[in-house]
């Protein structure tokens, strides 16, 4: 006896699209051939996507696809096992959402726009953007060490406290004052403070560009000459 | 594409996205070693820009440029043209001596380097024909630097740029005074733009007031006026004189923070603000100067417009006017 199984995808009108043939090669499986797998969080490597709440993937071992209601087919794991079929669901949706979180609005299909939207459903993608730290590469010098470094002056001014324990790299302990740096900086992608710094190189004073040379070069940056003149423009 | 004017307090940026994870930054306050001057990299950063197709800074002021070393920095090697206004101060900035550092390590080349400045026609800076977009530089002239340079008055050869995208335009006047206006209007009639970034944030050009009015209905006619603003500034910042005229040329007005001209009460205000979608200075928790004074009080905050050739799209535009007629006594409203 024939089990129609539950997992069926409605016509998405919005988008003009049909799933009736997806649905029919699931309604074809027998229920036996089912199975239903939790997917209670995805990460990949570092990366942990905040789920909006756990849900079940429907493993068919028949087409060796899991399926999940509302994601799937947009995306559909494909596995000899479950256990393979999710970890391919899980990288999936990985790899769909980094291409498509930094496409603006303008620039996304209608295509790119539902998978964010499917996606959307079960990962809070906000939640994932505030929390995820941001890399900045940042110059500066040791402001003070007493003996050890303890804060620093960026390029742009500001000083912060940096103590040894959120330095990465073990060296930073020898730094002097007055040493300049170049730094890679996690930050807080809300308050930009920092949360530890990755790497971490000494600089050499550059030296400084003689007078003359600066005067020279200054003559040759010259204005605009170098782009397209007097193009079309009316107010 | 999208614009936005970042609500960096009492300084000026404003970024354009345009796509394929690039950008285009025109000016980068606010001042230096503030908090305030990591806001654009922050921004630019939240937004997953790995490219600076242009780093524009108008004039040498903070508020304009105390953020550029941070951009400069992290995308030392991602940024294929920097322009800048040589005016009294650049030479004796940071951003400057970095700028030399890079091209003497040989990570920036010289044609990379670009004079803002006009001859006697706007000077494009960047066309897209996917987009329809061109952005022109329409101030200062080359002899109004020399003199801005000589006088040391760098918001006198404050760089213009104008963008066109179809028929919508968005005109970004950075710092500048009357006298630049005095020059574009007579070399290209009167500028009518769906968005005007107005004048040294709502402050004064050195004009008169019947030489305000002139500005505002024969020179530039902006259907919005935006003021890059900060709740504390102390230069009187934006002017009511400036306002009454921007209102009277039937120009909305949007300020990126409120300031006591508008509200004795302003944690009551931000109370009521709208909440924080962007990078941007402005607080909802309670924050005060030493001096007890409430600061970055969000009005619009960093705003947020979506431009194509069809329309030019506040993001919460209505939500923000609803906000303002809640406000004690909103400078825009006298008009």
């Amino acid at each position: 006896m024939t089990f129609v199984i539950a997992l069926e995808y409605p016509c998405d009108v919005a988008h003009n699209i049909d799933y009736s043939p997806f649905n029919q090669r699931r309604r074809q499986c027998e229920v036996t051939d089912a199975m239903q797998t939790p997917i209670t969080n995805i990460s990949i490597g570092d990366t942990r996507y905040p789920m909006r709440q756990a849900c079940v993937g429907t493993y068919f071992r028949a087409l060796e696809e899991l399926s999940v209601q509302g994601v799937s087919p947009h995306i559909v794991g494909k596995g000899k096992s479950a256990e393979e079929a999710s970890n391919d669901f899980c990288l999936k949706v990985h790899a769909t959402l980094q291409s498509l979180i930094n496409k603006r609005p303008f620039e996304m299909t209608d295509e790119d726009q539902l998978k964010l939207d499917v996606i959307s459903q079960f990962i809070d993608v906000t939640v994932y953007q505030n929390t995820t730290p941001i890399k900045v590469r940042q110059f500066g010098r040791i402001r003070r060490a007493r003996p050890y470094p303890e804060s620093v002056a960026w390029d742009d001014g500001r000083v912060e406290q940096v103590p040894i324990d959120k330095v990465e790299d073990s060296d930073y302990v020898t730094y002097r004052s007055g040493q300049p740096f170049e730094a890679v900086v996690q930050r807080d992608p809300i308050t930009f403070e920092l949360i530890r710094i990755v790497s971490i190189e000494r600089r050499h004073e550059s030296h400084r560009m003689p007078a003359e040379e600066e005067s020279q070069l200054l003559d040759e940056i010259g204005s605009l000459k170098n782009l397209r003149q007097n193009t079309e423009w009316t107010p | 594409m999208e614009v936005f004017f970042l609500d960096v307090a009492q300084g000026m940026c404003h970024i354009m996205l345009i796509g394929d994870r690039t950008a285009i930054v025109i000016d980068c306050g606010s001042g230096r070693r503030t908090k305030q001057s990591t806001i654009p990299l922050q921004f630019l950063q939240r937004m997953g820009i790995e490219r600076i197709h242009a780093l524009l800074t108008t004039h040498s002021h903070n508020d304009h440029m105390g953020g550029a070393i941070n951009i400069l920095g992290h995308y030392q090697d991602q940024i294929d043209r920097i322009g800048f206004v040589n005016d009294g101060e650049f030479l004796t900035s940071p951003y400057w001596e970095r700028i030399k550092e890079l091209l003497s390590d040989g990570k920036l080349e010289r044609e990379q380097l670009i004079r803002l400045e006009c001859s006697n026609a706007p000077q494009e800076l960047w066309n897209n024909s996917t987009l329809n977009a061109k952005l022109h530089v329409i101030a200062p002239l080359p002899v109004q630097n020399l003199l801005g340079s000589d006088q040391e008055r760098p918001n006198a050869t404050s760089a213009v740029l104008i963008l066109d995208i179809g028929c919508k335009r968005i005109v970004f006047a950075s710092d500048s005074e009357f006298v630049e206006w005095k020059d574009i209007q007579r070399s290209l009639g009167t500028i009518p733009c769906n968005l005007l970034s107005v004048p040294h944030h709502g402050g004064y050009i050195k004009c008169s007031q019947d030489e305000l009015a002139w500005l505002y209905q024969d020179a530039v006619k902006p259907e919005v006026a935006i003021i890059s603003v900060g709740t504390t500034n102390n230069h009187g910042h934006p002017r009511e004189d400036i306002v009454r005229a921007l209102t009277k040329c039937g120009a909305k007005v949007m300020c990126t923070q409120v300031t006591k001209k508008c509200s004795d009460d302003l944690e009551s205000v931000r109370s009521i603000s709208l909440p924080k979608r962007y990078a941007g200075a402005s607080s909802k928790a309670a924050c005060f100067t030493g001096g007890g004074n409430s600061k970055n009080v969000a009005c619009a905050g960093t705003i947020r417009v979506k431009i194509d050739e069809k329309e030019v799209d506040i993001e919460h535009f209505a939500a923000h006017q609803a906000l303002v007629e809640k406000i004690q006594s909103p400078l825009c409203r006298f008009g």
